[in-house]
């Protein structure tokens, strides 16, 4: 936030307090831009910007009683959007940790009794091959040779969570790549 | 929701609203309401008979202002912490714990002087009477308290609720001091110091919950 931004903040957080809507949106409006351009330089270009952004305005609407016009505007809106971002952030993990231990559920990558005729083993062994030698590695190991997480993690000296994440990008890799595949086909 | 709509809707939500008063001012309410309580339970049970002469003993006064201490700045930084950006260090909040832990080390090294410390404490010299009213204060006055911290918005719910919480039983350990008779630091560890420390980890967990900032939401 700039010294203009922090300055046209503050007079508008004092015009809103006596009830002008419009001054309230066009505070809420700045402290958008400020908190995506503050959330991405922090956080890269994740898909869940919006969401630090929203949950940051709406923390601001239930925190303005607390905003002191003798103290600067700043300090104030940077403790809050700093900790909406970590509750997103923490929202973001656990949904992510959730998303891939289902993805991470064992199934043999076989032809026979998957019941699925359009899977193509070669386009899969094509697909793996072109994967990263370490996400390689690990999808091999879970799918192929039927190994637990634990095991991966023992056998490539890596922590469960890493073999999880590994998994779930390669995974996504996979994904990709066999679409890419079919649309060709 | 798009951020767009969600600031017309906020605007359109949004009337006049009163600031909160200074965090001085807030603290002062506070100690003014859980003072006025502890007199009262003070006026109602009755001091204990040698209180005059004991505050002329400077060992019951250290005690005495140790606890007030922890209790009063326990409330400036719980006060403090729930207004965004105003607590520039924890250093409040680190003295209001280790003033609370001098007041527990203080009553252990009395013990230790006095001999028989282990046999002392192993008595477990009790009085429910005591707990019950360290429990008591310190749940009304921390209730209120709480109603306070939740006007405001604490961004560290459970640092608040637990230093909201050791506000409340200090002073309320230090009213109870005024009436128990019994000076000795076995029975203040058990019934007075134990207590403020249960009180404590309570108002963490549950207050915690109670200050928290509503929740981020699920993704649809």
């Amino acid at each position: 936030m700039t010294a203009d931004q922090e300055r046209q903040a503050a007079a508008w957080m004092q015009v809103a307090q006596s009830g002008d809507q419009a001054a309230y949106a066009s505070l809420l409006a700045l402290l958008t831009r400020v908190t995506r351009q503050f959330a991405r330089r922090r956080l890269g270009a994740v898909p869940w910007i919006d969401d630090v952004v929203q949950e940051t305005l709406l923390a601001v609407h239930g925190a303005r009683q607390t905003y002191d016009a003798a103290r600067p505007f700043a300090p104030w809106f940077y403790a809050i959007a700093s900790s909406r971002m970590i509750d997103v952030i923490r929202r973001e993990r656990r949904i992510e940790s959730r998303q891939i231990a289902t993805d991470v559920l064992p199934e043999p990558l076989s032809h026979e009794g998957s019941g699925r005729d359009d899977l193509d083993v070669d386009a899969i062994h094509a697909a793996l091959a072109a994967l990263p030698p370490r996400q390689r590695e690990v999808i091999e190991r879970m799918k192929l040779r039927d190994e637990s997480v634990r095991e991966v993690a023992g056998g490539l000296g890596m922590s469960e969570s890493a073999v999880k994440i590994t998994a779930h990008r390669g995974y996504q890799a996979l994904k990709r790549l066999l679409r890419g595949t079919r649309r060709e086909d | 929701m798009r951020t767009e709509d969600l600031i017309v809707t906020l605007a359109r939500e949004s009337g006049p609203w009163t600031p909160l008063a200074r965090v001085r001012v807030r603290v002062m309410r506070w100690l003014l309401v859980a003072g006025g309580l502890a007199i009262m339970m003070i006026a109602l049970i009755g001091a204990r008979a040698d209180v005059r002469q004991q505050l002329q003993n400077s060992a019951y006064l250290v005690l005495l202002v140790v606890t007030l201490g922890s209790g009063a700045i326990a409330a400036a930084s719980a006060m403090t912490l729930s207004v965004p950006g105003a607590e520039r260090t924890p250093f409040w909040r680190i003295a209001a714990v280790v003033l609370a832990a001098a007041w527990g080390l203080l009553l252990c090294a009395r013990l230790a002087t006095g001999g028989d410390a282990w046999g002392r404490l192993a008595a477990l010299p009790n009085h429910w009477a005591c707990v019950a009213e360290i429990a008591g204060l310190s749940l009304v006055s921390g209730w209120t308290f709480v109603v306070m911290l939740r006007r405001a918005a604490p961004l560290q719910p459970r640092w608040s609720a637990g230093l909201a919480m050791l506000a409340s039983a200090a002073l309320a350990a230090a009213a109870v001091q005024i009436i128990c008779p019994i000076d000795d630091p076995a029975h203040h560890i058990v019934s007075h110091v134990t207590p403020v420390v249960l009180i404590v980890l309570f108002g963490a967990a549950v207050g915690g919950g109670l200050l928290r900032v509503r929740p981020v939401n699920a993704p649809s």
